[in-house]
């Protein structure tokens, strides 16, 4: 036996070390993605605030520079950055969770980016905007 | 009697490595064929990566090997147990030089010859140099090398890791990888181009 794996079992056997049990690592990666789905949905809530105050509830589409108006004037800027938070949040999340090191940072943030906005855009349509609104006291 | 102790000795090293992380979390025991498996490649690419003398490697090693086995329900049967264990070696060695002071600037490469041949060997990298160069130079250039770009350049053509594992030993995607590599005979070529330089303005 070399010098190393004699005091490697050595040391093993002296301190009674035992391999973490697996329920651990099992349980640790299902909270991660528990916690990365929902600061997804947080930052969703939030884009879905940020259409009701654009768009309101008559389903009208105003003109772009309407849109753009409205987003100077209404959308507070905390919001937006409340937003950013949530997805730079969800990308440190991610890196944790098993092999998220395959992808480009830049890849899973504008995946979950887009993931973010479809949510917002059916949480808008559910009316969950409005709830967002009186939430963040708009 | 010691024929079946023989025989079954030789059984257990045929056994690949994650047949034998199977048997390691049954009986503990199991563990030594695969510390001496990795032993000497891993002390290896702990010098080569660090400034670590043998014994400091050594220690470095033994933690490796003790926080493997202590995560050895953790280990990604997705992974090659190969990729798994020089993760964990490329993170202790990292972990090691933050608790001490920074991380090595230059590397010594004491009894380390292989890196030299091939890299010396590595045709595309310095053909166009006609092999003019000394083992004690091509040393000088790599202890001037970047970490990251000295760490790819072993992991690829010393420690023979393809994309796909140095990836997974380093958790960056494989484009990042391919980049890393693609710079580092960059550097690589340049620090020997200029020492030819200072050779002729002398």
């Amino acid at each position: 036996m070399s010098k190393v794996s004699e005091n490697v079992l050595g040391d093993i056997r002296k301190n009674s070390i035992r391999p973490t049990c697996r329920l651990y690592f099992v349980v640790r990666e299902i909270l991660f993605w528990v916690f990365y789905v929902a600061i997804l949905l947080f930052g969703a809530f939030i884009f879905a605030g940020i259409l009701e105050l654009l768009f309101g509830r008559n389903f009208e589409a105003p003109s772009l520079e309407i849109i753009f108006e409205r987003f100077l004037s209404e959308v507070p800027l905390y919001w937006l950055l409340i937003l950013v938070f949530f997805l730079f949040a969800g990308l440190y999340v991610n890196r944790r969770t098993k092999g998220s090191y395959r992808f480009q940072k830049r890849i899973i943030l504008i995946g979950e980016t887009l993931i973010v906005f479809l949510l917002g855009i059916i949480l808008y349509f559910l009316e969950a905007g409005l709830f967002a609104c009186e939430v963040l006291g708009k | 009697m010691k024929k079946n102790i023989i025989s079954e000795n030789e059984e257990i090293s045929a056994r690949s490595d994650e047949e034998l992380v199977k048997l390691t979390l049954q009986n503990p025991d199991y563990y030594r064929v695969l510390v001496e498996r990795y032993e000497e490649k891993l002390l290896r690419y702990i010098m080569r990566i660090s400034a670590s003398t043998r014994e400091d490697g050594e220690d470095i090693l033994q933690d490796v090997f003790v926080s493997a086995y202590k995560n050895l329900n953790g280990f990604d049967p997705d992974l090659k147990f190969s990729s798994w264990i020089y993760r964990i070696t490329h993170n202790k060695v990292i972990s090691h030089y933050r608790k001490t002071t920074a991380r090595p600037k230059t590397v010594t490469y004491e009894g380390d010859n292989d890196l030299l041949n091939i890299l010396e060997g590595e045709s595309d990298l310095v053909a166009d140099l006609e092999k003019k160069y000394t083992s004690g130079e091509v040393m000088d250039i790599l202890s001037e090398m970047d970490e990251r770009y000295r760490e790819v350049l072993v992991l690829k053509f010393i420690e023979d890791k393809n994309y796909r594992e140095i990836s997974d030993i380093l958790e960056k995607p494989m484009g990042t990888v391919a980049t890393l590599i693609s710079r580092a005979k960059k550097q690589f070529r340049e620090k020997l181009e200029e020492r030819s330089q200072t050779i002729i303005d002398k």
